[in-house]
Formats: C-alpha cells, sequence, structure tokens
C-alpha cells in the first residue's frame, strides 16, 4: 500500500509571517551543522545573494534573539515588489531594507528583516528539522500579505490581492470541497478563527471547529469512525480583536516566535503519543514571509485574475519561500526536499488522498501544478518509520507578549472584528459558544 | 427584519466611529533620518524629522539639546561615539517610535547596489555616490576589497584600480572616501550579460576601510 494510503490523518497548520532564511536558513551555517541539503545561509560576509541594498549602502544578515520587535515588517504587495526589487524580469532579492525604511523610516545597523534565528530561538522547529523533514523549496503562493496567501491555501485561488476589512469573496472553499467528497474534517482554534472571513459561517458554528484546548481529548476519545481525515489547527492571532485565554502565539511580528513554537510542541506533543501517529501526516507551514529577508528568488508561476476578483494587475510570480515542515513516520528523519511547492500544493494532496487525482480541485489548482507547483505527497517515503522521536521537554524562555488591548491599527484586525461582528450577527448564541470571547466584542 | 436592519446598522456604525475617532487621534511618523549614517568623532550629524503627534527627539548615549521638539524640523547635534537617535511622537490614542544609527569610524562598509549590464559595452557597471548622507567629509580610505567574486575597475575621481575578486588596492588610501565611486567589470569574450549578471546576483560592491583625520 502506497504511503498516502496509510495516511489515515492530515493535520495542517498556517503560522504567519516568517520567511525560510529567517526560521530555518541557519540549518546550513556551519555552525549550526552547515547542512548542505539545505538551501539556507551560507558565506554572508561574502555571497553577493545575501547583499540588500539602501542608499548604496550593504546590509547583510545578521544573528538575532528572539524578541518583541520595534515595528511590524512591510509584507503588501508594493512592498513585497520593492524587496524581490526586479533587475528586468529577475527578483534580485535586494530591496527587504528599503521596503523597512520606507514603511518605518528606521535605519539601524542591524535593519531587522534581515535578522535571522538560531535554533535556541525556534527549538520545536529545529526539533522537527533535524527528526522529519524540511520542504525548503515552498513559496507562499503570491508575493503579497495575508489574506490572499490564506485564501490560496483554502481555496487555491484569490479574488484579493491585499488584506482589508472585508468578508473575503471567494470559490472552491476547501470545507465544501472535503464536506463534497465525503472527507471528515475538523479545524482547531485558540481563539477567533480566520475562517469566518470567509462568511460561510455555518461551516464554523455546524460543530466541526473545536477549542485547541480540545484536541487532546479529542484525540483521546475519538471512535475510529469519527477521526478526522484532515485537520486545520489555528494559532491565537495576534491580530485578533479579543485575546481571552490564549496570548498571541502565530508568529506575526512584532510578537516573538517563541510561543508559536510552544504551540508547535502542543500540537506535535498531542499527535506523536497516540497510537494514530502511525497513520499521521503534520505540515507547518507560513502563511507568507511577513517581510523577513529570503534569498532565493520566487518561482515565475504567474496567476491570471481571476473571475470576480477585486484587483487588475495579475500576479507573475510566487510570494517568498516560507519555512515548511512535515512530520510523519512516513518522513525520513533529517532530511530535506527540494521540490517547489506552494499552499495550493496542500489541495493537490486533498485532490491525491480523497478523490484519487491531484488534478480533481480545480482548474485554478492544476494551472499551478502544471507551472510546477507539486504535491505534498511528493515528500513521502514508501516504508514508514516506527521511532517517535520525544518532542523537547527543556523549558525555553519565551518573551512577554501580553499587552494592554490597544486601538485597531491594521487591516486584518479590523478584518477579524468586522468577521466577529458578522458572526454574532449571524447567531450570537452558537457563536458565543463557539468563540466565548466574542461576548466582549458585545460589551 | 427592522431589528436585523437596525443591529446591523449599530454594527457598522460602531465599527466606523471609532476608527474615525481614532484616525484623528493618532500619531504617525512621516520622516526621520540621521545623517551622516557613518561619521567621525567630533562630526555633527543632522537630524531631521516630521511627524504627527507631540515630538520628542532622543538619543543613546544622550547627546546635547535632544528632548521636546516641533513636529517637524532639522537639527545638528555632535556625537563623539555611536549613537542611536530616536523619535517618539504621542497623541491621543497612540504613539509611534522608530530609530535611526550613526556609527562612528567603522572598519569599514560595503557599498554598491544593483548594476547594469551593457552588451555594446561588453561591460556591467555601476555608480556609486556617497554624499553626506551616507559619509562625513571627514572619512579618510585606509583601504578597498573587491567584495566580488570577479574583477572589477574601480575609479573615483582622477584614480583607478584593477582589482581582483576578493583582493585589495591602497590605490585610494587617505582618499575622501565621499564622492561618486565606479565599478565595471569586463564580459568574457563568449559570455552573456545575462550569465554576467547571474555570477554576482546582479550586483557589484566594495568594501572600504575607514579612517577619520590624517
Amino acid at each position: 500500500m502506497a504511503a498516502l494510503d496509510r495516511i489515515k490523518t492530515i493535520v495542517v497548520v498556517i503560522m504567519e509571517n516568517r520567511s525560510f532564511d529567517h526560521v530555518l536558513g541557519y540549518l546550513s551555517l556551519p555552525e549550526y551543522g552547515g547542512r548542505r541539503d539545505v538551501e539556507g545561509l551560507v558565506d554572508l560576509d561574502t555571497d553577493p545573494r545575501f547583499a540588500n541594498e539602501y542608499d548604496q549602502q550593504i546590509y547583510r544578515p545578521f544573528p538575532m534573539g528572539d524578541g518583541r520587535l520595534l515595528h511590524d515588517l512591510p509584507h503588501g504587495r508594493q512592498q513585497v515588489a520593492t524587496q524581490l526589487a526586479m533587475s528586468g524580469t529577475t527578483p534580485t532579492m535586494s530591496g527587504f531594507v528599503k521596503a523597512y525604511v520606507e514603511e518605518n523610516h528606521s535605519i539601524v545597523e542591524q535593519p531587522p528583516p534581515l535578522g535571522y534565528l538560531g535554533p535556541d530561538s525556534v527549538f520545536m522547529s529545529d526539533f522537527l528539522a533535524r527528526n522529519y523533514l524540511v520542504c525548503d523549496h515552498w513559496f507562499a503562493p503570491l508575493p503579497t500579505d495575508t489574506h490572499p496567501n490564506r485564501v490560496m491555501a483554502f481555496t487555491g485561488s484569490a479574488t484579493v490581492d491585499d488584506t482589508q476589512s472585508r468578508i473575503i469573496p471567494h470559490r472552491n472553499l476547501v470545507f465544501d470541497w472535503l464536506t463534497q467528497h465525503g472527507v471528515r474534517w475538523r479545524a482547531y482554534h485558540c481563539g477567533f478563527s480566520f475562517f469566518p472571513l470567509f462568511g460561510e459561517f455555518e461551516h464554523i458554528l455546524g460543530g466541526r471547529f473545536h477549542s485547541m484546548r480540545q484536541l487532546v481529548s479529542d484525540i483521546a476519545t475519538d471512535k475510529d469512525d469519527e477521526v478526522p481525515q484532515v485537520v486545520f489547527v489555528e494559532p491565537e492571532y495576534g491580530d485578533s480583536p479579543v485575546h481571552f485565554g490564549f496570548s498571541p502565539n502565530d508568529n506575526h511580528p512584532p510578537d516573538p516566535i517563541g510561543p508559536g513554537e510552544h504551540f508547535l510542541r502542543d500540537i506535535y506533543t498531542a499527535l506523536s503519543v497516540s497510537p494514530r501517529w502511525a497513520q499521521t501526516m503534520l505540515i507547518v507551514i507560513h502563511d507568507e514571509h511577513g517581510g523577513f529577508f529570503d534569498h532565493v528568488a520566487p518561482l515565475p508561476v504567474k496567476m491570471p485574475v481571476p473571475a470576480g476578483a477585486l484587483y487588475r494587475q495579475p500576479f507573475e510570480t510566487t510570494g517568498v519561500r516560507v519555512p515548511a515542515l512535515i512530520a510523519s513516520p512516513f518522513v525520513r528523519a533529517g532530511t530535506c526536499y527540494r521540490g517547489n511547492l506552494d499552499h495550493t500544493s496542500l489541495l493537490q494532496l486533498f485532490a491525491e488522498k480523497f478523490a484519487g487525482d491531484r488534478r480533481a480541485y480545480s482548474d485554478d489548482v492544476n494551472r499551478r501544478l502544471d507551472q510546477g507547483i507539486g504535491s505534498v505527497s511528493s515528500v513521502l517515503a514508501a516504508q514508514a518509520r516506527t521511532d517517535v522521536p520525544p518532542a523537547p521537554t527543556k523549558a525555553v524562555p519565551v518573551a512577554q507578549v501580553l499587552q494592554a488591548t490597544k486601538p485597531l491599527i491594521n487591516e486584518n484586525q479590523k478584518a477579524l472584528l468586522l468577521a466577529g461582528q458578522k458572526l454574532l450577527a449571524h447567531d450570537r448564541t452558537k457563536a458565543i459558544r463557539q468563540f466565548p470571547e466574542l461576548v466582549h466584542l458585545q460589551s | 427584519m427592522k431589528d436585523e436592519m437596525r443591529t446591523q446598522l449599530f454594527l457598522t456604525v460602531r465599527s466606523i466611529v471609532p476608527a474615525l475617532i481614532l484616525c484623528a487621534g493618532c500619531a504617525s511618523i512621516e520622516n526621520f533620518s540621521a545623517n551622516p549614517r557613518t561619521a567621525c568623532a567630533g562630526d555633527a550629524v543632522t537630524v531631521t524629522w516630521a511627524a504627527v503627534g507631540d515630538v520628542t527627539i532622543g538619543s543613546e548615549p544622550p547627546v546635547a539639546d535632544i528632548g521636546a521638539k516641533a513636529s517637524s524640523g532639522s537639527q545638528r547635534f555632535v556625537i563623539d561615539r555611536d549613537t542611536r537617535f530616536t523619535l517618539k511622537t504621542s497623541r491621543l490614542f497612540s504613539c509611534k517610535r522608530t530609530e535611526a544609527d550613526v556609527v562612528v569610524a567603522p572598519p569599514a562598509r560595503e557599498f554598491g547596489g544593483i548594476a547594469a549590464c551593457s552588451a555594446a559595452d561588453r561591460a556591467i557597471a555601476l555608480t556609486v555616490p556617497l554624499d553626506e548622507r551616507q559619509v562625513s567629509s571627514a572619512l579618510k580610505v585606509s583601504s578597498v576589497t573587491n567584495a566580488n567574486r570577479r574583477a572589477i575597475v574601480l575609479a573615483k575621481g582622477g584614480r583607478q584600480a584593477t582589482i581582483p575578486a576578493g583582493g585589495r588596492s591602497a590605490e585610494f588610501d587617505r582618499e575622501p572616501v565621499a564622492g561618486t565611486w565606479t565599478l565595471r567589470t569586463e564580459l568574457a569574450p563568449s559570455e552573456s550579460c545575462e550569465d554576467a549578471l547571474r555570477s554576482v546576483a546582479n550586483r557589484l560592491t566594495f568594501r572600504v576601510g575607514f579612517g577619520c583625520g590624517e
């Protein structure tokens, strides 16, 4: 039986706003083992690919500790264009400092977009990389910010090219596709969810959305015919308009990455101690690079403007590389997969697994497949491992992220507030049962 | 239905009004810089700012005459070591902060940028103008290094040096760092512009070692 057939549960975690070089680039540095199979950071002082220019001066990547940043980093469509710094048709990846200075009017000796983390800061990602599999050519689908990239992950196309306060128009939502194909799916959320932004509230209030606190008990008590075949686990979004019981752990700057690493440890621990781990595949990715530097140019994957889109300029490339890690008995320890993937690779995987054909999701997804974007199934090994590496138990200090309620500043915060309000208006009782913290939006 | 519409209207108004109030009460930063970014001890650094809100200019370490300022302006501050200037602006509902560093006589800096290739000239070239934004007029060259993986011809003023990949030249020693530098690397006989640019990742750069005074 092929590995994909033996996998019974696919767990997807999409974190926020970090680039590959920023989180996992250190794997290639000599002081951290110098992995040659991973396309990370090398020869930082001399390799021209790592030179970023601002106002004639060259800045290069530097080691940074985890902590709260002074600013969020720019990552909207225009700012990403600045970061890619096209020379003709070639993205030079040399404009990350320039975009940061233009946005934040801050020019310091070590510009935060060029900071890279070490294994002490990303202890859980490091654990997964060393014990499971890294995908070092997983790209955000689009060179822009959160909403379009998450919409690509969950629909295969994007009718928006920016993050604004609105319910997102869409087609081919993954929940509809899974339901139509008789797939048991479930979503776990820490606090408020991203999915209400699609406006399809019956999915959210229909019993398939569970609190993250139920993950362990569900795993322990689900009967075989209840075990979800696809699981989405959502972090506590820093941009959520209200927090109750969870602190942000989504990795979105300016918040630190430490809480997100603990979140990943909780998920891995819950899954890996279960006997069902033998049939599980955990996929951890980031929605987009969040303004952090990466040296690998996006892929020339074109996406025409879809019908009903709220923008006119088609996309000519993918976005920037993001950290992607896969843990499963069906991946070999300490390996790297070099094939080109993006978030629609998840949809190809679902189509392959549940419809028997990786082209069975949508024409939008197939258009990317035809341009070289593969399925996540490509990473699987034929033979299953029997070892289950235990999650790190060492306490890792985490920078303080609790903060006073702040005024809504950015469009994602406003969008999540709008979605919460609409969800309450749709069915207040069910909405508050699902997301108790929404009570605070009513006060 | 009326109740539903009333609720929707209430929610809409409630989400818009605070935003309008916040917009009117938010601090923002339009511009902030401290130049030159590389200086000598005793240099006067020009700090320029424009912001909305109550502005405070700070520095670490503290320098004379920092503190509350008009919402926009420009002022010179004398520094004698590496200094981080800060701009804080606060208003009714928010405060913003940003930073600018000035470094005093670092051992070296790398300059350069994205180069262009001319098939007609059979060369990749780049012009790097360095003025009071980047470097103090008091800074002198102590050495230059070709930071590229191919030989370059580096020129400034009437001086010129051909420097092998990774090599150094003393041709510009004791000359001011400020001025217009040009970098040029010839294409090999059968080399295309595309291949040549790929070999340097589209960039040309050089490192300048610094000294202050004589």
